[in-house]
């Protein structure tokens, strides 16, 4: 032990003990980190006027067969509505034209609306399905996007 | 070096390198598009090869290093490139040898075990060529051989520009203590190549009129426009950690016990590390805030990484404790900002094992300190690479999806895939197993910009490196004035991941009566060329 009396021993240990509270603090206190800070960021959160745009859609709601499980946005300039059923799910896009560089299946007089995030990977929606659904939600937006000015969109 | 021991070693570590640079070769978790470049420039000097050479954005050396395996495809190339980065290994052993460390086995651990260094030697980035060259220049300086040296540092300029500052370090010192010969050998390279190239190009300035990079990006580009020059705290410590987590010792290093060569080396790593954190702040040649640009630190890193451990011992002449403590201390503070600013707890975790591996050895518990500095390189391949940025799904994180897509429709294999993802290509023929298909690769209009900017319009260079390339650039080329909706044909596949740049090769307005969106899953979209109004 009288090793440890050499300060070229214990003032170093003191160091590791500084890590060790880091360490307790970061477990007791914790801070999000940037991964979680993104999952955050993630949970579905929808403006006013976002909401007003696809006519006062709410969660709970059903668009051609499906259910509404969550809207959010906008989020660097896209609405999100995602639909659900018999454990399947995908979720249909709305942006301002032009906003981004690539055609979408359904378009407005102002926006644009596409599809994807299917889950479970690999689920093949049907032609149908993603027709009926982004007409659906075109309709809603047709008659808002007269009125409806979206901040972020 | 001194004993069978050591060179064992440092054998072993170069092996250890190998064995984890090919393994990662193997599974393709490294494919970086940098890369592809660097393959690219050897196949150019096969196809134009004084176009290539006297073209300074191809990297002549090393384009010239790798021409003679380029054509043998791409996972040749990346063999030979893990080869060659792995004599950084016994290089920077030598070196430390060369500068009376009395365990060069452990500068070699810090190279052999650098997790950006395994991924960027398996990617075929040239950030790690230049590694090696830091390398052999650190071993033929340390060894007296200074002119030998500088002709290879004023040769690593031109495969790395932002080396210059290296370039200028051993010029000062030169200039200091009068070494002309030194000052000469620097500019060796230089005065051969610009005096070949002035006749090439039949011009004396073409160094100047053609640079090696842009000193301002394109104007308007909206790539930029969208990229933070503002280095964060969290990203850099990640960032650095990536280099080797043994970079936490760093703080205990005393310039005093180092040679004139390992003190100027440690002095171009904390200038060139600080410029490389603010040099994207303005934009200046197109630095951006990738971590591998720190990349050419590392065989210093090791070197003063090397000197701490020789000196964290018991003795009388070894590291005081209270200078153990202020330097630990720094750097765990450093930690504790970045975990409380995100980053997350491994810089903590790092400079724990730093301090209690100093700890031991100064408590006379050599055994256990070589033990824990052990643990803690080995820790870098497993826990630390995430801030290399270097991974395949992090810098092409919807490769996977694109190619998913891809094979859920058997019935596009014969239709032309057009993309402005830079890896589909390389993928599809690898790991993606879907070898065959026609690839097209949207050049954007910044890559154009660089490629005409930077060549030759009036000796035929420009339109010689344009013909070159025509023969594979990313698959097949198809540069932005030749994108038209009439121009592809019907049914043809588009695989686009999220780019702002897109929409300058394909405005919205004008294709978007031409294209059916197929899938628009995150950051990638597939849709097929119709005729316009005849979307089912």
């Amino acid at each position: 032990m009288s090793a440890w009396r050499s300060s070229r021993a214990w003032a170093p240990a003191l160091v590791v003990l500084l890590c060790a509270a880091g360490l307790v603090i970061a477990r007791v206190a914790p801070v999000a980190s940037r991964a979680e800070l993104e999952r955050a960021r993630s949970q579905p959160e929808v403006s006013e006027a976002g909401r007003a745009l696809v006519g006062g859609l709410s969660v709970g709601d059903r668009i051609v067969g499906w259910d509404v499980l969550a809207i959010d946005g906008p989020r660097d300039g896209v609405l999100r509505v995602d639909l659900g059923r018999d454990g399947v799910r995908f979720a249909l896009m709305v942006a301002a034209q032009g906003h981004l560089p690539h055609a979408a299946p359904v378009q407005t007089e102002r926006h644009v609306i596409y599809y994807g995030h299917a889950h479970p990977p690999g689920t093949r929606l049907p032609d149908g399905t993603i027709r009926a659904t982004t007409h659906s939600l075109a309709r809603r937006v047709r008659a808002n996007e007269g009125e409806i000015e979206v901040p972020g969109m | 070096m001194r004993g069978l021991s050591t060179r064992a070693g440092v054998a072993l570590l170069t092996l250890l390198y190998l064995v984890l640079a090919s393994s990662a070769v193997l599974d393709d978790r490294f494919l970086h598009d940098e890369g592809l470049l660097l393959h690219l420039l050897g196949e150019l000097v096969g196809r134009e090869p004084w176009a290539t050479v006297f073209l300074q954005k191809a990297r002549p050396p090393v384009a010239l290093l790798y021409a003679p395996v380029a054509g043998a495809g791409l996972g040749v190339f990346l063999w030979l490139h893990v080869l060659v980065c792995a004599a950084a290994v016994p290089l920077c052993a030598l070196a430390a040898h060369r500068l009376g460390q009395a365990r060069p086995e452990v500068a070699a651990a810090v190279v052999a075990l650098s997790p950006m260094y395994i991924g960027a030697g398996a990617a075929g980035l040239m950030n790690a060529d230049a590694v090696v060259g830091v390398a052999l220049v650190a071993a033929l300086w340390a060894g007296g051989r200074a002119l030998a040296a500088a002709l290879v540092l004023g040769t690593l300029v031109w495969v790395r520009a932002e080396l210059a500052l290296l370039a200028l370090t051993m010029l000062g010192w030169a200039l200091w203590t009068r070494r002309l010969r030194v000052v000469l050998g620097l500019a060796g390279f230089a005065l051969v190549y610009g005096v070949a190239g002035a006749v090439y190009h039949q011009d004396l300035g073409w160094m100047l009129r053609f640079p090696p990079a842009l000193p301002q990006p394109m104007a308007d580009n909206p790539y930029w426009a969208q990229h933070e020059g503002d280095a964060v705290l969290p990203t850099v410590v990640l960032a650095v950690l990536s280099i080797s987590p043994a970079v936490v010792l760093a703080g205990l290093w005393r310039s005093h016990r180092a040679p004139v060569v390992e003190r100027l080396g440690v002095l171009f790593a904390m200038v060139f590390v600080a410029a490389l954190v603010l040099l994207p702040q303005w934009r200046v040649f197109n630095f951006d805030l990738s971590p591998r640009y720190l990349l050419p630190v590392l065989p210093w890193l090791a070197l003063a990484v090397g000197r701490v451990v020789d000196d964290v011992g018991p003795g009388a002449d070894a590291t005081g404790g209270m200078r153990r403590a202020l330097g630990l201390g720094l750097i765990a503070g450093l930690a504790i900002a970045a975990e409380r600013w995100g980053a997350g707890a491994t810089a903590l975790v790092a400079v724990g094992m730093g301090a209690a591996m100093t700890a031991l050895a100064g408590a006379d518990r050599p055994l256990a300190a070589r033990a824990l500095l052990g643990a803690l390189l080995v820790g870098g391949p497993l826990a630390f690479g995430a801030g290399a940025r270097l991974a395949r799904r992090q810098q092409a994180s919807s490769l996977d999806a694109m190619v998913e897509h891809l094979r859920e429709h058997p019935e596009w294999s014969a239709q032309p895939l057009y993309t402005n993802e830079p890896l589909l290509a390389a993928y599809l023929e690898r790991g993606g197993a879907l070898p065959g298909r026609d690839v097209r690769y949207l050049v954007q209009a910044d890559q154009l910009h660089e490629l005409t900017t930077l060549s030759n319009p009036d000796n035929g260079q420009r339109a010689a490196i344009l013909s070159a390339l025509r023969q594979g650039f990313y698959g097949v080329p198809v540069f932005p004035d030749e994108l038209s909706p009439e121009a592809v044909p019907e049914g043809a596949v588009f695989v686009l991941r999220d780019d702002p740049r897109l929409a300058q090769v394909m405005p919205q307005q004008r294709w978007a009566p031409w294209l059916w969106v197929r899938h628009a899953d995150v950051g990638v979209t597939i849709a097929q060329r119709i005729e316009p109004g005849s979307m089912p």
